[in-house]
């Protein structure tokens, strides 16, 4: 079975491979390796002379300390389990090899198998990017290091997930017939634990950092927790040994600690094949929720919480806006878009009244979040044509015109994001109302609340239109779901090239409105407030005069434009 | 109600529906078979607006929709084999988006009937995600039914259907037809097409093959009297099938093929 195991693994990579190669051959997606390398290059890979310090990362207290963070998170998994996926598979291998003569222990092995394809390339990515290896043996010996470390790792959380499945399937007789792996992981916490809970009152006490890393190192130094943590220390010895014989030395200990958890997973030959499945369902229910809707974020399964009504008669593409909200309102993201505003609200109330500097800091801060969402919230909120695109054949049955579509999903996306944007606005008002060096006069605070609501929503509609208008007219540059296009450097490189695209279109379609409202506002510049507002109010109708008009344009491309070519 | 005039479409060099044209009248139901490949889908997202034609006329209804895609799409239901609904929205939200969407006014009053009609009152208030497969076929085709199409364009419609959704289905569709909506459908489940269709309308390779009443095509073929449905649709196709008839634009039947 071992035979046909490794079949499936290897031939799944190689067409993997292979159609990625393929793709290069098409010019859009080669230029797009040559960005996405040349990111990598300069942003990661490139020597630069801070490549010592980093050398030297692992060195001092960090390594001292790295056994007792790899205990906490082995721990972490025994104790919580949360990490459900370790059980998961895909639903072609659920219903192939679940229902073939395969033995439990055949489908573990095969597990552990195919995790390794990710497992080596993390390793190499880990070796490449941490650059603590200047010659070609040393990266070697590293990137062997975090394989053996790595396997370590995920066979841990393999056993565990199958453990707490026997658990689940057989109630207390299935956690008992593990009971010498729980009671062995309990031993090796409390052995840690308790010379750390002895040390704690001293820890706390501690002056500084330093000193405290220094008492928490000479806790993990006790006798106990110096052989509950030998495990860990053994698995993470070859990453700080020189290559040669002291590699070799480091490495056979290491290596015999992952064969010993290779044999310790493949003896719980537990059910767990109910567990497996559940898993593996909601593994597919999470790829399927962010391919049809949200690209790149993954998303909670919508549960029914609290409606928005929608009157049956008026405009027909409101329902659409209606729809995306909903998602918006079931997908918890319109909570998450209302959650900074809350929080500097909370700051504002606690701090700003004891500190001017404070509360100019948070107005600050509001501001810049404010701003940073106008080029970062299209990329995140994308309830919009980037994932409706992927049902053009259910959108294009709709008795809604083109342009109709194409406003409402702006409106979609955009909305949402001025929303926030506003609220924070108001929270840097009420902060900068404490600073008294800092506050603005009245009018213009009244000019700014009023003028705001439309500049915004211009510029997150101009925002919004830009990301639709690239995913409908080059629906091959942008990720439309996770699926569509892949992952690799090329993909990296086709992000950045369509980012680089939007901003460069975002400035272009700022610059009239701006140049209007800042002529506007100096001419008017006596009296402050009626110049905030008319140049707010004048920059965003111009706005949203352009949004219009790219909507009739992009209109017309999404009434001819074929599933087919965006759908795949 | 539906008129179709040398619906052509390509794609690229290849040339998957060449040259078709027929007319669907109000109470008629045609059958649109062929074996896979034929075209069949092809077609049908032409007459749905999803697809447009390479050259050729669609008429819904009375309006193009090439021309007038709005108004010749709020006359007609397009029903895949496939539902695609929305997962965040339950079963009543989805009727009442598709009334916004159509405009009817009266939702209130449709959505009750509608959703016994088709078994699920319990499940008004669950998410389409909380669907059985044969759920969501009938959410998909509760959507297409909510607005009182004039034009019924239903591609494998039971796919996923229990025995007693099949016979409610079949049952709906004949009520449809009856009350003067214009339906094709394309089915490979050759009983269903016996049954309720009043005209077939075969086709291999993109091109017509054969079309009338099952009476007309063997008429106009004697070698092909006194075989079942399935024999005929299996001889009509084949790839050594004589060359295909001329065609009339247009067929008049309104009893069972």
């Amino acid at each position: 079975m071992s035979g046909a195991f490794a079949y499936l693994i290897l031939t799944s990579a190689r067409n993997r491979i292979r159609t990625r190669l393929a793709r290069l051959r098409n010019p859009r997606y080669a230029f797009a390796m040559v960005i996405g390398v040349a990111y990598l290059w300069f942003v990661y890979l490139r020597p630069t002379r801070h490549d010592a310090a980093r050398m030297d990362m692992l060195a001092g207290p960090v390594i001292g300390l790295l056994p007792l963070l790899l205990l906490a998170y082995a721990a972490w998994i025994w104790i919580f389990g949360s990490d459900r996926n370790a059980l998961a598979f895909s639903p072609a291998e659920v219903t192939l090899l679940f229902t073939a003569p395969v033995t439990r222990r055949d489908l573990v092995l095969y597990k552990i198998a195919r995790t390794q394809i990710p497992i080596v390339t993390t390793s190499l990515v880990w070796t490449l990017i941490l650059r603590r290896s200047p010659t070609l043996p040393s990266a070697l010996t590293h990137v062997v290091a975090y394989w053996v470390l790595l396997s370590t790792m995920n066979l841990n959380r393999l056993g565990v997930a199958i453990i707490r499945a026997s658990g689940e399937e057989g109630g207390v007789r299935g956690a008992r017939k593990h009971w010498l792996s729980i009671a062995l992981a309990a031993a090796i916490l409390l052995m840690v634990a308790v010379p750390l809970a002895a040390a704690a009152p001293a820890i706390r006490a501690a002056a500084d950092l330093s000193a405290r890393t220094d008492l928490v190192l000479a806790a993990i130094q006790s006798s106990s927790a110096h052989w509950a943590l030998l495990p860990f220390r053994v698995l993470l010895a070859p990453l700080a040994a020189a290559p040669g014989w002291a590699f070799a030395a480091a490495l056979a200990p290491a290596l015999a600690l992952l064969g010993a958890m290779l044999l310790w997973v493949l003896a719980t030959n537990s059910a767990f094949e109910e567990a497996a499945i559940a898993a593996s369902a909601r593994l597919a229910q999470r790829v399927e929720l962010m391919r049809s809707r949200r690209a790149g974020v993954a998303t909670a399964v919508p549960k029914r919480t609290r409606a928005i009504p929608l009157a049956p008669t008026g405009a027909p593409a409101v329902a659409l806006l209606w729809k995306n909200a909903m998602w918006a309102l079931r997908t918890g993201q319109l909570r998450s878009l209302l959650m900074p505003p809350g929080a500097a609200l909370l700051l504002v109330a606690i701090l700003a009244p004891r500190s001017e500097i404070a509360a100019v800091l948070i107005a600050l801060g509001c501001g810049f979040l404010a701003l940073a969402m106008l080029i970062v919230g299209p990329l995140t909120m994308r309830n919009d044509l980037r994932s409706e695109l992927l049902h053009l054949s259910l959108l294009k049955t709709f008795p809604l015109r083109g342009r109709d579509v194409v406003l409402a999903e702006v409106a979609s996306s955009a909305l949402p994001l001025a929303l926030l944007q506003y609220l924070l606005g108001l929270v840097a008002l009420a902060s900068l109302a404490f600073a008294k060096d800092a506050t603005l006069p009245p009018g213009v605070r009244l000019a700014l609340v009023l003028g705001a609501p439309v500049l915004l929503v211009g510029l997150n509609c101009v925002a919004s239109l830009i990301h639709n208008g690239l995913a409908l007219l080059f629906p091959g540059w942008v990720r439309l779901g996770p699926g569509s296009a892949g992952g690799g450097i090329e993909t990296l490189g086709l992000g950045m090239i369509s980012m680089a695209a939007a901003l460069i279109v975002l400035v272009l379609m700022l610059l009239v409105p701006g140049l209007v409202a800042a002529i506007i506002v100096a001419l008017l510049r006596q009296q402050l407030a009626i110049a905030v507002l008319l140049g707010g109010l004048a920059g965003g109708a111009l706005l949203l005069g352009e949004v219009t008009l790219g909507s009739w344009a992009l209109g017309g491309s999404l009434d001819r434009v074929e599933p087919m070519s965006v759908e795949g | 109600m539906i008129r179709v005039q040398h619906l052509t479409r390509q794609y690229g060099e290849f040339r998957a529906v060449d040259d078709l044209s027929f007319a669907v009248r109000p109470g008629e139901v045609m059958g649109l078979v062929g074996p896979n490949g034929a075209g069949k889908t092809t077609t049908l997202r032409c007459l749905a607006g999803i697809i447009a034609p390479s050259t050729g006329e669609v008429e819904v209804a009375g309006h193009d929709i090439q021309r007038d895609p709005v108004a010749a799409k709020r006359e007609l239901a397009f029903i895949s084999d496939e539902p695609h609904l929305f997962e965040h929205l339950t079963v009543e939200e989805h009727l009442r988006f598709i009334a916004r969407l159509y405009g009817v006014a009266d939702v209130e009053a449709r959505i009750a009937p509608l959703l016994e009609e088709l078994e699920l009152t319990e499940k008004r208030r669950v998410l389409s995600t909380e669907l059985s497969r044969g759920m969501k076929q009938k959410l998909a085709i509760a959507c297409g039914l909510l607005h009182d199409p004039r034009v019924l364009i239903l591609d494998e419609p039971l796919t996923g259907l229990d025995p007693g959704g099949m016979r409610r289905m079949r049952s709906t569709i004949a009520a449809r037809a009856r009350s003067g909506v214009a339906v094709v459908l394309s089915s490979h489940l050759l009983t269903l097409v016996e049954e309720l269709c009043t005209s077939l309308f075969v086709i291999r390779r993109g091109r017509c093959v054969a079309t009338g009443t099952i009476a007309e095509i063997v008429s106009a073929r004697p070698a092909l009297a006194g075989l079942s449905l399935e024999d005929l649709f299996l001889a009509l196709t084949a790839e050594d099938a004589p060359a295909p008839e001329a065609r009339a634009p247009d067929t008049g039947a309104a009893e069972p093929a």
